[in-house]
């Protein structure tokens, strides 16, 4: 006889009202491409599965104004194909297009990429370059923060019980703006990232402002690297600079040695993919 | 505690009472019967499993039965119609892209769902499209030459 009930609530009132209720026993349920192989491996064991996939309010992309934004429910392959994201935040798009594989992009969500938050999710770098802001729900109403600030550590967020992610609001590049997300993998695909670079940067008369520079897979969780940002900012990205940079963004980030490599391979790789980065946005090529 | 689901499978309406932790895989396989989906790693990984719901190409093994309330499948069993293969089904017979053929059905399905979306697809498209899908027997190459075939034939052969 299972242990495990299965709830589809109708709207995010009764989906949190239920987390809060069955408190530790409850896990939410979206794409379950994460949470599926947990509960396989005993890694986790609900009684509760709350089934937010369907939610309205949470499986759109829109574009309003100066901004953009993307409900937790949205799948992978929505990102990857969607008109919005492809053409004012093309870094998501090549993010979403080397997760995993066609199948997995099928199911997956954000917010599950998100909230699984492994530090080499590969929708975290580039929204954090692009100064993304979650939107999280609770019963006491809706709190934003930095998405930079909304992971805690490997595996955790800042989510308290009952608390669901939204979806997530990156304010519009502005004209001029270009970005790209790097992946270094041991095979050509279907591996997460070993390192992840992602870059935003305004152009303003050939000199850049507003960077964003971001690496996945090389701490506890995504990071900002403020100081390689502040040497950019204000550069035409000149040789120099982008050495310095990509030295500071070697040099801030906390790579582990797994089974998949060193962590001195991912530190010199930190520094390989950071310049290649800036260099391709300094040629004006945005796809790798 | 079991729930009741009701799906179209290949155009066939199903009603079925499973354990919300049945995947849509042992839903297809054991209470259904269709084995052509296969349990290859049960992980997402090597795409055995893979059908269509709703159109687009998942892995059945990562879904729950009770996720697919409500969704139209189609499986390997599904393509042919009344004793015509599909034209992916004969692209891969034409250029012997099957040798033991555990892996077919889940290639099959992938691009049946790659070209629904994008009918006229490059060979580094396609391989970027199946990367989802491990084959122990062919080495790849005839089945990419013959996702390459049809898709050149769909596009009145301009690459």
């Amino acid at each position: 006889m299972s242990e495990i009930k299965y709830l589809r609530p109708a709207s995010m009132e009764e989906a949190s009202a239920l987390l809060i209720k069955h408190g530790a026993e409850a896990k939410l349920l979206a794409g379950g491409t994460d949470l599926l192989l947990q509960l396989r491996n005993n890694l986790i064991k609900p009684r509760y599965l709350i089934d937010i996939g369907f939610l309205p309010e949470l499986s759109s992309i829109a574009q309003n104004e100066d901004r953009i934004n993307i409900g937790a429910a949205v799948k992978i392959a929505e990102i990857e194909n969607s008109e919005v994201v492809r053409s004012q935040l093309p870094a998501l798009a090549s993010a979403a297009r080397v997760l995993a594989s066609h199948q997995v992009r099928n199911l997956a969500t954000l917010g599950g990429n998100l909230c699984n938050a492994a530090p080499s999710a590969d929708t975290a770098p580039a929204l954090m370059a692009f100064g993304a802001e979650v939107s999280i729900y609770s019963p006491q109403g809706i709190r934003k923060m930095l998405l930079e600030d909304f992971f805690a550590g490997p595996g955790k967020t800042i989510l308290k019980q009952g608390e669901i992610l939204i979806g997530v609001t990156v304010p519009l590049p502005a004209q001029g703006s270009k970005c790209i997300y790097l992946k270094h993998t041991l095979k050509r695909s279907m591996d997460i990232a070993i390192v992840g670079v992602a870059v935003k940067i305004d152009w303003v008369e050939q000199t850049c402002q507003n960077v964003g520079l971001v690496l996945g897979a090389v701490a506890p969780t995504p990071i900002r690297i403020k100081q390689a940002e502040a040497m950019i900012n204000g550069s035409k990205l000149d040789q120099e600079t982008v050495i310095g940079a990509a030295e500071a963004a070697a040099l801030q980030c906390q790579p582990i040695t797994d089974i998949r490599c060193s962590g001195d391979y991912r530190r010199l790789m930190v520094k390989v993919l950071t310049t290649r980065a800036l260099e391709m946005l300094k040629n004006g090529v945005t796809e790798n | 505690m079991k729930e009741i689901i009701r799906l179209k499978v290949n155009g066939d309406d199903y009603e079925l009472l499973v354990e919300p932790e049945l995947s849509l895989l042992k839903a297809l396989r054991d209470s259904i019967g269709l084995t052509g989906a296969k349990e290859g790693c049960g992980a997402g990984e090597c795409g055995a499993c893979t059908v269509l719901v709703n159109n687009k190409a998942v892995n059945s093994c990562l879904m729950l039965a009770v996720q697919a309330d409500g969704c139209e499948v189609t499986t390997i069993e599904g393509l042919a119609v009344d004793g015509k293969l599909d034209p992916i089904q004969q692209a891969f017979m034409d250029h012997g892209a099957v040798q033991c053929g555990f892996c077919s059905p889940g290639m099959i399905m992938t691009a049946k769902g790659l070209l629904a979306e994008k009918p006229n697809l490059s060979r580094e498209q396609i391989k970027d499209g199946l990367v989802g899908n491990i084959c122990r027997c062919t080495g790849y190459s005839k089945i990419i030459k013959a996702v390459h075939a049809l898709s050149l034939k769909t596009s009145g052969g301009n690459e």
